[in-house]
């Protein structure tokens, strides 16, 4: 693993750490006093610190320093978090997560001075921090040599400093109870880059650690000693009650091998670092070991020879890790081959049939097992919903100052889980709709509190599994779709006719409509010329279906329904000709078969359906996609109403077949883009099925009535 | 002869104090420190006082810190070295 890799999980982390914080805000937010909560903020900084000072980014480290030390500060109690502070720490956050991003894009730092001063001006609040302690009298001689220049503002030691005295002694466990006992050898390099391990050994102690001895054994003589590198350790004991994953949070940023955690009884010492964990419940004799990744202490004596510190390979058995990160491709391959092992199944399934082997119980164990391996592959790449929701406090920050409306947010489900890339591609959809709900949604402060309404603004955010989809709700408290004035506007804009009779669902759709923007004027917030058609496209775009509940005056809410993976689909099987397609289920509105009092002619070749009073133009499939041998007269064929970037369309289709799950197959990564085709899949009979991308044959049938005027 | 340690005792001072308590030791010196003007130390002159201290024992010699700042004696005692700064 190259440095470039590791700086990568580095980032990985910050990012993980970053939306932890955002929660832990929510926590403080709502009246959390719990100490743990905002200990548990200062360590996601000094995580992102650690690692920051490790891959050179200084800027990151210096801003992160300054932010810890007040934070530091809070936690101990040294300074209040009043309200206002509060603001304070969040406003820092969101600095905090410009650098982490700029440091990621290795572009400029964003400006952070007026931040700095402002944490540094908190810091000294009511107590000054210990740092203003007068310096003592200057003495007669000092050391011969040129007086040492103190390393950067950014040294560790001075967070050292200012945290002495902050050390309390450890709780005095009940004797009983199984002790955690750690053996802590910071490597030779401990010293680089200005950090000091003893930092390490004081967070410990925070914790609740006693110290029991320093292991000076790996000192050597003064003159073969090399000033730079650290050779003395530590041994500490800990109270049992404390959770294995904090004191490892301790170590975040050092190697592995540098420390060693058991519990009730003292991993054996060693001269050289290594690491080993030990979870004996009791302080029995006998080493039990519980957790079965975890060696005894035992386990060090073979490394015991290593001669240098550093050189002490990947321990054995590092942290009893509870996961592991896993290079997408390798699990991209995984869930290709699971979709393949699906297709052989059904293949297999379907042959049998035809013969009297077709219902056995066999058969159906394979079938069970297949769906199960599926399931559980596919979760591989879920994640929760977390890692787009813990971005939202910070857009709704921001619109209350742009906006100067109170907003509320409130957030459900943000564990439930989706595959990565609806994750990774909801995150803009998202934040339009949040946008949204605020900027167009909400009252301002005034006009709710004459509405009789409290002057907060609520925003609601959930997310849940509903038969087999993620459904994701933006809701707010505000005034409702202005549906006279929706109206209006699409009349404006030619979007309806003056006197399209409309139900009230069909008026909230038309803010979809592209083109359309009820602003009054485009703000810089919602409006940016992209409107809620956009959102509309990026939705349909995953497979998802957009859907508006409005009450005037009590509020809107837009429900996104979106599948759990895009590896499979819903899709209807059809025929056209002598070929299968698929037509995935999300674009379908209905299918019919038609009555010749619905069937319009327009011009030479073009047909209209009309569907209770509105014309959608009729797309012979095999036409499109130049298939002979199939159904064109409407009359003997299926129409399948599909809805699409540009709006409804009839496909004409011979006949459905079936609706059923498939695997979806990239035709780029196995042939080559085919315009009107979005993908393929293989059937249970080992044929090929192209899927048909509803958006692009719609977009290409919108250009018909043009041909059509031409040839006329 | 007394040396009178520098305020900021971090690990880029650990080497400038490597060298003059060296010399001190190879010189057959008694180790007579102050430090009263620490303000700041690391693990870094920790341990190079601590190797001083060893050496010093070595050779027979004394080794002392005179009044240790209160900052040096929570550093040391902190470390698991407090035996540098024992009266």
């Amino acid at each position: 693993m190259d440095i470039d890799e590791i700086q990568q999980i580095f980032f990985q982390e910050c990012e993980e750490g970053l939306a932890n914080m955002e929660v832990l805000f929510g926590a403080l937010r709502d009246g959390d006093t719990d100490p743990e909560t905002i200990n548990s903020v200062f360590r996601c900084v000094h995580s992102i610190k650690g690692g920051a000072g490790a891959f050179g980014h200084e800027r990151l480290q210096a801003y992160t320093h300054e932010y810890e030390t007040l934070l530091d500060l809070v936690r101990n109690g040294t300074v209040a978090l009043t309200p206002d502070l509060l603001d304070l720490i969040m406003a820092a956050f969101d600095v905090l997560a410009d650098h982490v991003e700029c440091a990621r894009d290795a572009s400029e730092a964003p400006a952070d001075a007026a931040m700095l001063d402002r944490l540094k001006a908190a810091c000294q609040g009511d107590e000054a921090p210990v740092s203003s302690q007068a310096a003592p009298a200057a003495v007669a001689t000092q050391v011969a040599e040129p007086a040492p220049v103190a390393n950067s503002a950014g040294d560790d030691l001075d967070d050292l400093m200012a945290l002495l005295g902050d050390v309390g002694p450890a709780d005095a466990a009940t004797d009983d109870a199984p002790r955690w006992y750690l053996n802590y050898h910071p490597g030779a390099s401990a010293f680089n880059n200005g950090a000091e391990p003893m930092l390490l050994v004081r967070e410990l102690q925070s914790l609740g650690a006693t110290l029991t001895a320093c292991d000076r054994d790996a000192l050597p003589t003064l003159d073969a000693l090399d000033p730079e590198d650290c050779y003395v350790g530590w041994r500490l004991t800990l109270p049992g009650s404390i959770a294995e994953g904090d004191i490892r949070a301790v170590f975040d940023f050092t190697d592995a091998a540098e420390f060693a955690l058991a519990l009730g009884e003292e991993p054996a010492r060693r001269e050289t670092p290594s690491v080993e964990i030990t979870a004996a419940p009791v302080p029995a004799a006998t080493p039990v070991v519980e957790t079965p990744a975890t060696p005894k202490p035992v386990a060090v004596a073979t490394k015991a020879p290593a001669p240098t510190p550093a050189a002490a390979p990947a321990a054995p058995v590092a942290a009893a890790s509870q996961t592991i990160r896993v290079d997408l491709d390798k699990l991209d391959r995984l869930v290709n081959l699971v979709g393949e092992l699906v297709i052989t199944q059904a293949m297999l399934a379907q042959r049998l049939s035809l013969s009297s082997a077709g219902g056995s119980a066999e058969l159906t164990d394979l079938e069970n097992l297949t769906r199960e391996l599926q399931e559980s592959t596919m979760a591989l790449r879920a994640q929760p919903m977390k890692t787009v929701f813990s971005r939202v406090p910070r857009i709704i920050r921001e619109l209350e100052g742009e906006t100067g409306k109170r907003v509320r947010l409130e957030v459900e489900g943000e564990m439930t889980e989706v595959d990565k890339t609806v994750v990774e591609r909801i995150g803009e959809p998202l934040t339009h709709l949040i946008r949204n709900a605020v900027d167009h949604g909400l009252e301002s402060t005034d006009e709710r509190l004459a509405a009789g309404k409290s002057a907060e603004g609520v925003v609601k955010l959930s997310a849940m599994h509903h038969s087999g989809r993620i459904v994701i709700t933006v809701a707010d408290d505000g005034k409702g779709i202005d549906r006279s004035r929706v109206r209006a506007k699409a009349v404006e804009r030619g979007i309806i006719s003056a006197d399209a009779p409309l139900s009230d669902e069909e008026i909230d759709n038309l803010i979809f409509a592209p083109g359309f923007s009820t602003a009054e004027s485009v703000s810089n917030i919602s409006g940016r010329g992209v409107g809620m058609d956009v959102v509309r496209k990026n939705i349909q775009a995953l497979g998802g279906r957009i859907s508006i509940q409005s009450r005037e005056g009590k509020g809107s809410s837009f429900s996104l329904s979106l599948p759990l993976t895009l590896a499979v689909l819903d899709g209807m099987i059809v025929t056209v000709g002598s070929q299968t397609f698929v037509i995935p289920l999300s674009h379908i509105v209905e299918s019919l078969r038609p009555g010749e009092e619905t069937l319009n002619r327009f011009g030479p070749n073009g047909t209209l359906l009309d569907v209770r009073g509105a014309y959608v133009p009729v797309l012979p499939v095999a036409d499109h996609l130049g298939i002979p041998e199939a159904k064109r007269d409407p009359r003997e064929a299926v129409l399948i109403v599909v809805e699409g970037d540009q709006g409804q369309a009839a496909l004409l289709v011979d006949s459905i077949q079936d609706q059923r799950q498939v695997v979806v197959k990239s035709l780029e990564s196995n042939y080559q883009a085919i315009r009107g085709v979005a993908g393929a899949t293989i059937l249970g009979d080992g044929r090929v099925a192209l899927i048909v991308d509803v958006d692009g044959l719609t977009a290409r049938g919108a250009t018909m009535p043009q041909q059509l005027a031409e040839a006329a | 002869m007394t040396l009178s340690l520098v305020p900021v005792l971090d690990t880029a001072a650990a080497a400038p104090l490597h060298r003059a308590l060296l010399r001190l030791t190879e010189a057959g010196e008694a180790l007579a420190l102050d430090g009263s003007a620490v303000e700041r130390v690391g693990t870094a002159c920790l341990q190079v006082l601590e190797a001083g201290r060893v050496a010093a024992a070595r050779k027979g010699c004394d080794f002392r810190i005179a009044s240790p700042s209160p900052q040096l004696i929570e550093m040391a005692t902190l470390a698991g070295l407090g035996d540098l700064v024992a009266a």
